[in-house]
């Protein structure tokens, strides 16, 4: 496997709605950024997938934007969790340890 | 499930404020370069260096802006929205052409909107009752009315219906209450009636089984509207009473609000009840329409094949013999359309003309379409060298002629809702359900598809043709070439010639219906019309018979067997009337000429023998005072008219036509002959001497009717005192005007007894025209939709002929530079115009004639093969063909040779 990982279809939502959580409104450009740092630079995000993928979230719901000033001044986009998206993220953790803890039993080495 | 809706709302929302949101896209997207281009800078690339990064990381800017477009809103229909936003762009740049075919299109479109609205709210809107698909009116070979005791019999035995009921004929009544008196127009019904329907009383109860009990019958149910504007809608009239023609009846309840049953200017219903002490009682009064609701899973076709089993049987209950013919044949059909009658062939008719009007407007601007390809041929072809695949740009066209066959259809719903009530003023008044008319969402969607569709139809053709010009030649030419090819025309002449094809199909069919309106126009009558007026003088029903007295039926009418007060009152009025200033001539009779309300005189006739199982003869019957005869100017043919000894009811006089002479005794003297009426016979074809009446007179033929029906028999009966109707009609002729004679009347009325109403006061002038208002009415608007066609059909001769010209400026100053003569020049635009015309017209008028079986049970007395029509309308074409080539030759003969040579 190379070094750098590409995002799993259906995770990058995930990642973006904690994210959120944890540091507040952001723009598309540093939640991008935040990710990537996030995982250590172990995955290699498709910026431009990202943009996409927040409307799809505003559009349902879960986050919502205002425009507003970057750092340099710049008009840029800001995105924040709404209190449903702060819902899914809580049911989504919940979910996604419970699909790890069970797939961690299957791939524990055998004979323990 | 709702976060997705939410999703789809937003997108849709975003796709219609498209500028908007792309830009919200680009100033986001850039916004990211550059901080991804500054974090590139910091980390000690070159700006282009960090630019490219910047743009790598994202995965291509366009890649990505196109990804987050499909996002954001919906890709078809954003495709659709640029489409829409081009040809609006497009329809501005072009204002004249736009603003011709918008309203050329608004006229056709106006005009189906106005139709299919009269079509949808008089045969297509479902009558407001429950599942009203399952109410079905019956008819007779021999009746359209019935005796309540068949109604009641044929409801006990069949079992295809669930229930059936009657309703009599709309009648007026005088009704007195606390007020002034009134007349009414009100019907009874048999108890059942109203449940029959399905419909529930928006105050009170319907009547019940008692209200068939004769003497308990005394209720009435009143229409909303009366209800509103007599007790103003107040509950509290439950209860009271009110003298229906000198009857005390209690309301006992109120129709619904939508409800106008059986008639659209009903204001009471009163129950049929049946007199059990009499066995004739159910049997012998002919005058209810049957009507019924279809039991679950009957189809009409299995309801009317028992009824006719049962007639065998049920036949037999009267209590004397019927004819074997009589009600040998029953029909069920549905009520919808029973009640629309004779409305919905002349509704279609005129549907079908403006579906040609419609036609005529889409080839129109079709068109002119097709000319304006040609100017942007170049726009086109650059278009496709650019890439634009030809799919892509038939879909630009149609989306244009799309959005101009909207824009055409809103303006033709405005113009069809602001025109509506003109359209029902021109409509004649018995039409049924013309209150009803109004235009509803059925009628804005239909206008709006067929805008559309007029879209699709008109721009179809166009749109192939420019997506697949030919783009080299038309990029290399790049300007007109020296003469205009025959081939470019030939979709355009093909258009113009279809659209005075169909011109003349309607100018045709208006022809002909006119040519028809007018023969009936100058049938003649067979009375005088001038200067005379006519006023119904309407006294309680209950004024010709003493309290209590046994009711006879005779002649399709009641009348009783000991009189009360009526003939003393019409006897005065006679006398009076001729004292009135200004008036002549005054007679009374119980039926106007041409009126539609003659009575029925069934008859037996001297030598003329019957057996039982045969229908009695039948005649026009009216009862005139002896005046009548002079004031309508009728001419005596032999014998003797009436006279005040006939009047006083010492003779048994009757005077009869021409036509009834002619039929029962050719070549034999009619006067001294018998006759018998036998409408309230017992035992069939009994002749008895001592009730027969002897034919004193012959009298020419009048109209009855209709103007265009055949003469019929007629028979003319003294008014004696007892026979006297409670409602007469005044005949006065004089000098003074209308007004004043009905003046004069009221006060002659009101000297006799001031309760008695004078009411609808007309010409006979009036009554004749009023005769014939149906067919004037389709003519009228036939006529109207016929200049529509003509003058679209001359707009789209003119603009093809135009564009020709213009197209062969260069041609035509080629020629006139070598030496041909400006008439020349004149003459071949003119040419071309009446050949459009003429084909135009031959193919039009075929048309007509196989059309011929459609038309043909409008006309009267003109065959579809009228000279007259098929010389006028390609006459009126070819000046029609003259007036549009007129300008565009013009312009050809002032061609300048230098300045046409010299052009681009």
């Amino acid at each position: 496997m190379g070094g750098k990982t590409d995002v799993w279809q259906g995770t990058l939502a995930l990642m973006v709605l904690r994210t959120l959580e944890t540091i507040g409104p952001q723009h598309g450009y540093g939640l991008a950024r935040r990710i990537e740092q996030t995982s250590g630079d172990r995955i290699q995000l498709n910026y431009g997938t990202l943009y996409p993928a927040l409307l799809k979230l505003e559009q349902e719901g879960y986050v919502r934007s205002r425009w507003g000033a970057s750092d340099n001044n710049r008009k840029a986009k800001f995105y924040e969790l709404t209190k449903a998206g702060q819902r899914y993220v809580r049911k989504a953790t919940a979910e996604w340890e419970e699909t790890t803890a069970i797939l961690a039993r299957f791939l524990a080495p055998a004979g323990e | 499930m709702m976060r997705k809706f939410r999703a789809w709302m937003i997108r849709l929302f975003a796709t219609l404020q498209m500028r908007r949101t792309r830009a919200e896209i680009d100033t986001e997207l850039s916004a990211h370069i550059a901080m991804s281009t500054e974090d590139g800078l910091r980390a000690g690339l070159s700006a282009e260096e960090a630019r490219r990064r910047a743009l790598l990381q994202l995965g291509g800017e366009e890649q990505t802006r196109q990804a987050y477009r499909d996002r954001a809103m919906v890709p078809l229909f954003e495709g659709i929205a640029q489409d829409v936003r081009f040809a609006l762009r497009q329809m501005r740049k072009a204002p004249v052409f736009t603003l011709t075919a918008v309203l050329t299109l608004a006229l056709g479109i106006g005009a189906n909107a106005i139709i299919y609205t009269l079509v949808d709210s008089i045969l297509l809107r479902p009558l407001p009752y429950a599942q009203q698909d399952r109410l079905m009116c019956v008819t007779g070979n021999t009746f359209v009315i019935a005796p309540k005791g068949w109604i009641r019999a044929l409801g006990e035995q069949s079992h295809s219906f669930s229930s059936l009921a009657g309703y009599g004929d709309d009648t007026e009544s005088n009704i007195t209450g606390s007020d002034i008196p009134e007349r009414v127009f009100g019907a009874s019904v048999t108890v059942n009636a109203l449940d029959t329907l399905g419909i529930h009383p928006a105050l009170g109860r319907f009547f019940s089984k008692d209200d068939e009990v004769f003497g308990q019958d005394h209720d009435v149910v009143l229409s909303y509207g009366y209800w509103q504007r007599r007790f103003a809608g107040t509950p509290s009239a439950l209860g009271r009473t009110l003298r229906i023609d000198g009857v005390s009846r209690r309301i006992i309840g109120v129709l619904p609000a939508d409800v106008h049953f059986p008639y659209a200017d009903t204001e009471f219903l009163i129950p049929v009840s049946y007199n059990r002490a009499d066995v004739y009682d159910p049997w012998n009064s002919f005058t209810l329409h049957i009507f019924g609701r279809l039991a679950p899973g009957v189809s009409p076709g299995q309801a009317q094949a028992e009824l006719r089993r049962l007639r065998g049987i049920l036949v037999h209950q009267f209590p004397w013999q019927m004819p074997d013919n009589w009600a040998s044949d029953m029909t069920v059909v549905p009520l919808l359309e029973s009640e629309t009658g004779d409305m919905r062939p002349r509704l279609l008719l005129l549907f079908g003309a403006v579906g040609l009007i419609l036609l005529i407007a889409c080839a129109n601007v079709a068109n002119m379409m097709l000319a304006r390809a040609t100017s942007r041929e170049r726009e086109i072809a650059i278009r496709g060298a650019l890439g634009a695949s030809s799919r892509r740009l038939i879909q630009q066209f149609l989306s244009e002629s799309i959005v101009l066959g909207i824009a055409a259809g809103i303006a033709g719903l405005a113009a069809a809702f602001a025109s509506l009530r003109i359209f029902v003023h021109l409509l004649p008044a018995g039409t049924p359900r013309i209150d009803s008319i109004s235009l509803h969402p059925a009628d804005i969607l239909f206008t709006l598809s067929a805008s559309v569709l007029a879209g699709l139809l008109f721009g179809v053709i166009p749109s192939i043709r420019m997506a697949s010009l030919n783009l080299l030649e038309s990029l290399r030419l790049g300007s007109r070439g020296l003469t205009g090819k025959g081939s470019r025309f030939s979709a355009s002449t093909i258009l113009v010639v279809a659209q005075i094809a169909l011109s003349v199909v309607v100018v045709s069919a208006a022809g002909l219906i006119l040519h028809s309106l007018y023969k009936l126009s100058q049938v003649d009558p067979g009375f005088h019309t001038g200067r005379i007026v006519s006023a119904e003088v309407s006294l309680d029903s209950a004024a010709c018979t003493r309290p209590d007295a046994p009711q006879i039926w005779v002649g399709g009418s009641t009348i009783f067997s000991t009189r009360g007060p009526c003939s003393a009152f019409f006897t005065a009025l006679a006398a009076k009337m001729n004292g009135i200033p200004g008036v002549e001539k005054a007679a009374l009779t119980d039926a106007l000429p041409l009126d539609g309300q003659d009575g029925n005189y069934a008859f037996d006739a001297e030598n003329h023998p019957r057996s039982a199982q045969a229908n009695a003869m039948f005649a026009t019957g009216r009862t005139v005072t002896p005046e009548y005869f002079d004031l309508l100017g009728l001419k005596l043919v032999r014998g003797r008219l009436l006279d005040a000894q006939d009047s006083s009811g010492a003779t048994r006089a009757i005077v009869i036509n021409e036509r009834m002479a002619q039929s029962l005794w050719p070549n034999e003297n009619p006067i001294g002959k018998h006759l018998l009426n036998v409408v309230d016979e017992t035992i069939p074809a009994v002749w008895y001497p001592a009730r027969a009446v002897e034919v004193v007179g012959v009298v020419r033929n009048t109209r009855d009717g209709s103007l265009g029906d055949d003469y019929s028999n007629q028979v003319y009966l003294p008014i004696t005192p007892s026979n006297t109707q409670p409602v007469l009609f005044a005949l006065m002729r004089g000098p003074a005007t209308p007004a004043e004679i009905a003046d004069g009347l009221r006060r002659a009325v009101s000297e006799i007894d001031s309760q008695v109403p004078v009411t609808r006061v007309r010409t006979l002038n009036e009554v004749v025209a009023s005769s014939v208002a149906a067919p004037r009415a389709l003519a009228v608007l036939l006529l109207g939709f016929g200049a529509l066609a003509l003058v679209i059909g001359a707009v789209g001769v003119y603009s093809l002929i135009s564009y020709i010209v213009s197209w062969r400026v260069r041609e035509i100053g080629l020629r006139l530079a070598l030496g041909a003569q400006r008439w020349q020049i004149v003459m071949a635009v003119v040419r071309q115009s009446l050949l459009l015309a003429g084909s135009g017209c031959a193919a039009g008028l075929l048309a007509t004639i196989a059309l011929s079986r459609v038309l043909r049970s409008f006309l009267f007395e003109v065959g579809v093969l009228d000279p007259l029509t098929l010389c006028a309308v390609p006459l009126l074409m070819l000046v029609v063909a003259l007036a549009a080539a007129w300008i565009p030759a013009r312009r050809a003969a002032a061609v300048d040779p230098m300045i046409a040579l010299r052009a681009d």
